[in-house]
């Protein structure tokens, strides 16, 4: 009995050494599904994050996105742990289908009747991509919340280590990571993999997608918007309606960080600029719609995209793309039309209330 | 000593004894392994970056450009640079001036236009994509150049000028260059006129202005 109680607390000695292999004490748990290297590369960003001394006052804009009061890296790995709670390996929808539970049925959920404001791509030519990072949490949370239903997840931590993450909230804060997160095309500097340039990028979009955990009612989970016409991206959903969204929150974060990145050298702190940039662009400032007129120009065009859009479900391939095109032309005539006449109406963008609804449940 | 000791132990007592010794053997040549691996990632990271490994993408992109565009992506293999307060550190990363020019030329012709951007897949696009960054590694290089050699300086100004101006080009990366543009135009002390340039690209050219240049 004595043997297998000291053979036991061995074994628990040297798992918990491999787990204290981390050179960080950020709280954010691992799947064990997660390949060796990536979990590297993961641990080794959360220990720049840790260690960055952020030597340079943050801007305003910044402090205003992340309803921080300061910034530091006290305070920026505070807002990642309090979004993300779980990371784990690329998963295909099947399989996390299969393994989600339902914990309770008829679950009391905050803004029960209140849809999430989900905007639908018109033009994206859908299809699978190398996945980067995704926020599992606010999908699963919304997922059950329609369904009335607390849905639970498990993962696998440690050896013999399982846990439960239960989506009572966006905040549940489970983040899936795939293959792209890690990819050196994408990497800031190319020539050191190990260089903090490297982590700021990776960290940007993992604060991208930690944002997603918060808002409530028909803000939650600061779902994207489909990109105005003329956009780079028009048609795809890929813009935020907001000015606190993700890509507010991950333009914002790049700034700082290349504010606080004196050893990045110029080809470096230019993708760094590149990317910011990339990022603010998603940012739609104002939204634009024709207003009421009585215009027989504006009838006799709106009738004409009203048809083009009924028949834009029948089409495919190039003849789709064509009719896209067409549609794209017609919204524009309209707008200047609308503009001309001065009926047009403009909505501002605002900095919407964060707070997430419900409570993570451990 | 230890013989004469063991002989007085139970049994029991003996094989705790080796699992305690084997335990402490495996997790002291575990870590040793790890010290060694971790020894040799940063070595090899900090190692003079001749990076033959990290060009190679990039070679293999443009091997099939003619020879104007394999002229130009010599430059790109050669050490990284670093320029430091007390100025450059390697004057071996200088280009010649026609080097410089074919490379200019060359990333005009590769920067990604609209048609490259609104055929990606929807998961492409959710972070910035490859051809964005690309763009922005190209764009370094140009500004390093321009950095180590003013010489180049009108060169650099010219290839800005059309960047900014790319009408099917991405509009970060037009901003990009027009921020650029208008950073070096400043410092020359330059009459500048902005009318030409689209207000998309203006707003987010004011924005990368806020960033130290």
């Amino acid at each position: 009995m004595k043997l297998t109680k000291l053979t036991a607390v061995l074994i628990a000695l040297s798992l918990s050494a491999g787990a204290m292999a981390a050179k960080h004490d950020v709280n954010i748990k691992f799947s064990k599904g997660i390949s060796k290297k990536q979990r590297k590369f993961m641990d080794r960003d959360l220990e720049v994050l840790e260690k960055l001394e952020f030597f340079r006052d943050a801007d305003q804009e910044t402090l205003k996105v992340m309803g921080l009061q300061k910034l530091n890296s006290k305070t920026a790995t505070t807002w990642l742990e309090q979004r993300v709670a779980f990371v784990i390996e690329e998963t295909d929808w099947k399989k996390i289908e299969k393994k989600i539970s339902i914990e309770e049925k008829f679950f009391s959920f905050e803004n029960q009747n209140v849809e999430p404001t989900i905007e639908r791509p018109t033009s994206a030519p859908t299809g699978e991509g190398v996945v980067v990072m995704s926020n599992l949490g606010a999908a699963l949370y919304y997922a059950g919340k329609s369904s009335r239903s607390l849905f639970s997840y498990p993962i696998k931590t440690g050896l013999f280590k399982k846990e439960k993450v239960k989506f009572s909230s966006p905040r549940a804060g489970l983040i899936m990571i795939g293959e792209g997160h890690f990819m050196d095309r994408f990497d800031h500097d190319q020539d050191n993999k190990d260089a903090k340039a490297n982590s700021f990028g990776r960290l940007s979009t993992f604060f991208h997608e930690a944002r997603h955990s918060d808002g409530a009612g028909k803000n939650l989970g600061f779902f994207h918007a489909v990109c105005p016409d003329g956009h780079d991206f028009q048609g795809y959903n890929a813009c935020d309606r907001n000015l606190n969204g993700p890509y507010a929150v991950g333009a914002q974060m790049t700034k700082e960080f290349l504010k606080n990145c004196d050893d990045c050298d110029d080809v470096v702190k230019e993708k760094m600029k590149v990317s910011y940039l990339a990022s603010v662009d998603r940012i739609i400032i104002e939204t634009k719609k024709p207003g009421s007129s009585d215009s027989f120009d504006v009838t006799t065009l709106e009738f004409s995209l009203e048809m083009k859009e009924m028949l834009l479900a029948f089409q495919s391939g190039a003849e789709k793309e064509a009719a896209m095109k067409e549609i794209t032309e017609l919204k524009a005539k309209i707008l200047a039309i609308s503009e001309s006449e001065g009926t047009i109406e403009v909505t501002a963008s605002q900095y919407i209330d964060a707070s997430p609804e419900g409570e993570r449940i451990d | 000593m230890l013989l004469q000791k063991a002989k007085g132990l139970t049994k029991k007592t003996k094989i705790t004894y080796l699992i305690i010794i084997m335990a402490i053997t495996i997790i002291a040549v575990a870590f040793l392994f790890k010290a060694k691996l971790d020894e040799t990632n940063t070595s090899s990271a900090r190692a003079p970056i001749n990076t033959e490994e990290a060009h190679h993408h990039h070679d293999h992109e443009e091997e099939n450009h003619d020879h104007t565009i394999n002229a130009a992506a010599a430059p790109a293999k050669t050490n990284i640079i670093r320029i430091g307060s007390q100025g450059v550190e390697s004057e071996v990363e200088k280009w010649t001036l026609p080097v410089f020019k074919s490379y200019v030329n060359d990333t005009f012709k590769t920067l990604p236009n609209l048609k490259d951007a609104r055929g990606l897949k929807d998961e492409e696009v959710h972070q910035n994509p490859k051809l964005v960054m690309d763009a922005g590694l190209r764009l370094g290089s140009i500004k390093k150049q321009i950095k180590l050699n003013s010489e180049f300086e009108e060169e650099g100004m010219k290839f800005y000028d059309k960047c900014a101006l790319k009408k099917d080009g991405l509009t970060p990366v037009r901003a990009l260059c027009l921020a650029n543009l208008v950073y070096m135009k400043n410092q020359k002390g330059e009459d500048f006129e902005l009318e030409k340039y689209p207000e998309k690209v203006k707003d987010l050219a004011q924005k990368a202005l806020e960033l130290s240049f």
